[in-house]
């Protein structure tokens, strides 16, 4: 028989999944109390609160990953910075390939700088490296 | 998508690491929190986010609540998808040392 959880640990789960999308949340309410199971008391209260601080990411996560997005992209790309999408400034580092091909891949978000969607690099606001 | 593959956060890293040992098992989350070395109750948005994009498949497990004193939990499972990909991305991800990502870029001569 595993304790069950307290009645603290409850109502901080019950916090966290109403930040979630309303379709989320009974799953999400009946993972998290059915996690504490088995727990300390003091595990329970540690883990019910990372719940709860993890909650707006769960939510964000729930919402960033629709049907059809590129796995990789939604997997490793959780933030791309505003002047990156306007494509205004990359932050530009030299690396290689396993053959031995130097390129120039954008430490902010990943773009190779051959890659050169929405203009030259040269034709636009001068604030990134220049070739 | 570029050769090389884009950057993963090293806590996703840990959890395909982790769910990488044994594709075929199937783990709750604190086991995978666990596995992957990473604070319990933390690791599910990433869970969401594999499982939002096929690579993870997730099922309640098969028990008696009453006969286990305790609810049915949620499995998860890598996908043959999954497998491929997160082997695939893991292979290519690269993160800079803060060194490296503290020193300005500079092109070979």
């Amino acid at each position: 028989m595993s304790a069950p959880p307290g009645s603290l640990c409850c109502r901080t789960v019950e916090l966290a999944v109403r930040v979630l999308p309303a379709e989320h949340r009974q799953r999400y309410g009946l993972e998290f109390i059915a996690e504490l199971y088995g727990m300390p008391k003091a595990q329970q209260r540690r883990h019910s609160a990372r719940v709860l601080t993890s909650a707006w990411a769960l939510r964000a996560a729930l919402s960033e990953t629709a049907p059809g997005v590129n796995g990789e992209i939604a997997v490793t790309t959780i933030h791309k910075p505003l002047t990156c999408r306007l494509n205004l400034h990359h932050r530009w580092r030299w690396l290689s390939t396993e053959d031995g091909d130097r390129f120039e891949r954008c430490q902010k978000c990943g773009k190779d700088r051959s890659e050169k969607v929405g203009g030259s690099p040269e034709a636009g606001l001068g604030i990134g490296p220049s070739f | 998508m570029a050769d090389g593959g884009p950057r993963m956060t090293i806590p996703t890293q840990l959890v395909l690491r982790a769910l990488l040992e044994d594709p075929t098992r199937e783990l709750y989350g604190v086991e995978i929190g666990t596995a992957a070395g990473l604070p319990s109750g933390t690791i599910h948005p990433i869970l969401a986010r594999l499982e939002g994009l096929r690579w993870l498949e997730s099922r309640w497990e098969d028990i008696d609540p009453r006969a286990e004193g305790r609810p049915a939990r949620r499995y998860y499972r890598l996908t043959a998808t999954g497998v491929e990909s997160a082997r695939a991305a893991l292979a290519r991800a690269y993160r800079p040392s803060p060194v490296a990502r503290m020193r300005p870029a500079t092109e070979p001569t």
